[in-house]
């Protein structure tokens, strides 16, 4: 088991009655033998530590709150996925980087920082999942614009996928087959080496658990179930690894943070995301509904969001250059 | 989980196959791997249903002193698995279970002992399908050893390679830290709770049968 240093000690955060016999009488030893972990609103930890970061604020969490997501997801739902869970994403990132210099990084850059640090593992998890779960939540709303009132974008889809129903077939397919939970994106994937076409190409991509779409962090995209790939396979999927060893060489440590971006430089720019993760919808439709979930949700997606979040050149038409 | 394993199996000799015995089958073949991973999921699911009990009796007194013995206290395997389900981001199991240690250990060590265990997902614990052992989270421990023994272990690995399913686990109990199980009755923030009372409801007597006769070396004098 990979031990990791805490940013608090470790009998804060635990309800048991149990203090190991050094900690009592230390200002860190429980105060209450049942600490309850339930935030009070914003105030996230007792003690002098502030709360930098917070729940991010949607532009639709009143109207959310009240009446849940229409055709979506309950009010109950959305209280345990967005405002319960990003809570305790929140919680769980304050503690672990209150005092420390990134405290106050953003989600997506605590992420790519994190990425290829085993022993922050909780950190990266918590941030990531933290960031992506902003995400699912940012392209829902109250009245979600149709993709037929974005036709660039809608063209620029259908250009790469063939039709709209083959890009909702497979990214519901994908999140269906996905046997663990997690997150499948589509994103804008720039400068591929194709030549001939547009500066960049339109991808599905899954991340197991809280991986992260962006390329910076290529190690840990968590884009493949590891534990049906072998180590022949997994390593091509991920070039090289993440340890750093030696004085000289490729594997230095020098060198390692050299090769920020995997070879073939893509950079990502995700623009739509659905969450796969159980709490999501198991309140709404149950243990056998996922699949339905799945539907609800591609009727449900605001491409009026999407095409906000969407860089400039993917909503061109394809530009044809013949050498 | 028993309708995914009938539409996988249906027509297909293996239909009428137990869950456990389809995981052995079926680890390490990554094209069946939904068939693997239902059929495990389905008989973790069950081995932990199992051992609870509403009103568990006390447990007796010669599973506590065999599990001093591997963990110097109740207290410490208790926090152990407690504080190994709670690390764990994505969901699983953590598993007690009874093992040897890989063989080139000393011949002091060669018996049985109990461990903890954790595989993530449907991962199976079994030496059998000690390829989806799925202990560690790969996304962080990749290309690596981990761990003293068990498949991932330096001396896990040699064993692969030399002698499939030869280091011989026998989980006793489990915990199931997928949220379905908790999230209804706990909530989000309480996965912590959830684990803690399932330690309450542990039934002991079963865990107890469950514990394989050793015919080991305990109890001879040092060589």
């Amino acid at each position: 088991m990979i031990t990791r240093r805490l940013a608090r000690p470790l009998s804060q955060s635990s309800p048991s009655a149990w203090v190991c016999p050094s900690c009592i009488g230390s200002p860190f030893a429980p105060r209450q033998a049942a600490a309850s972990i339930l935030p009070q609103t914003r105030r996230q930890q007792p003690q002098q530590r502030r709360s930098i970061h917070h729940v991010p604020p949607l532009t639709y969490d009143a109207t959310f709150q009240q009446d849940g997501i229409p055709n979506f997801i309950s009010k109950y739902g959305y209280k345990i996925a967005w405002t319960e869970y990003q809570a305790l994403m929140v919680q769980k990132l304050n503690e672990l980087t209150a005092g420390e210099p990134y405290e106050h990084s953003l989600t997506k850059d605590l992420a790519i920082q994190f990425a290829r640090a085993p022993m922050s593992a909780s950190l990266f998890n918590h941030a990531s999942m933290a960031h992506n779960n902003h995400y699912f939540f940012s392209t829902l709303s109250t009245h979600p614009s149709k993709l037929d009132n974005h036709p660039s974008l809608k063209q620029s889809l259908i250009s790469t996928f063939g039709s709209i129903e083959t890009l909702q077939m497979t990214m519901l397919d994908t999140a269906s087959a996905m046997f663990g939970p997690g997150f499948v994106w589509l994103i804008w994937a720039r400068d591929l080496d194709i030549v001939g076409t547009r500066k960049g190409g339109w991808r599905i991509l899954t991340t197991y658990l809280a991986g992260t779409p962006y390329v910076e962090a290529g190690y840990r995209q968590q884009g493949i179930d590891t534990n049906t790939n072998n180590a022949s396979s997994q390593n091509a999927y991920r070039g090289p690894i993440s340890n750093n060893v030696g004085y000289m060489g490729q594997y230095t440590k020098a060198n390692m943070d050299k090769a920020k971006l995997p070879p073939g430089g893509t950079n990502a720019q995700p623009v739509l995301c659905v969450n796969t993760w159980e709490h999501v919808w198991l309140r709404d439709y149950g243990i056998s509904g996922k699949r339905a979930f799945l539907s609800d949700w591609w009727d449900t997606v605001d491409w009026g969001a999407v095409e906000q979040i969407a860089p400039k050149e993917s909503k061109g038409t394809a530009q044809f250059i013949r050498y | 989980m028993v309708q995914k394993l009938n539409d996988l199996t249906a027509g297909t000799p293996e239909e009428n196959s137990t869950a456990h015995a389809l995981s052995l089958t079926y680890s390490r073949q990554p094209n069946m791997s939904s068939l693997f991973n239902h059929a495990s999921m389905a008989h973790n699911n069950h081995f932990f249903f199992e051992a609870l009990s509403p009103s568990p009796p006390p447990i007796s007194n010669s599973l506590t002193t065999q599990l001093n013995q591997d963990f110097g206290s109740l207290e410490t395997l208790k926090q152990t698995m407690l504080s190994t389900a709670n690390a764990m981001f994505g969901p699983g199991f953590v598993w007690l279970v009874k093992a040897k240690p890989s063989s080139n250990a000393t011949v002091q060590s060669q018996e049985q002992r109990f461990r903890v265990l954790c595989t993530y997902l449907a991962g199976s614990p079994y030496a059998g399908a000690h390829w989806r052992q799925q202990g560690t989270d790969m996304n962080t421990v990749a290309n690596q050893t981990a761990g003293a023994f068990g498949a991932f272990s330096v001396g896990g690995q040699r064993d692969a390679a030399l002698a499939p399913g030869g280091t011989g686990v026998s989980p006793v109990l489990c915990v199931n830290t997928w949220e379905h199980v908790w999230l209804r009755d706990w909530g989000i923030f309480r996965k912590r709770n959830f684990v803690e009372r399932w330690w309450e409801c542990v039934d002991w007597g079963v865990v107890e049968a469950r514990v394989p006769k050793t015919q080991g070396l305990r109890g001879r004098p040092f060589i």
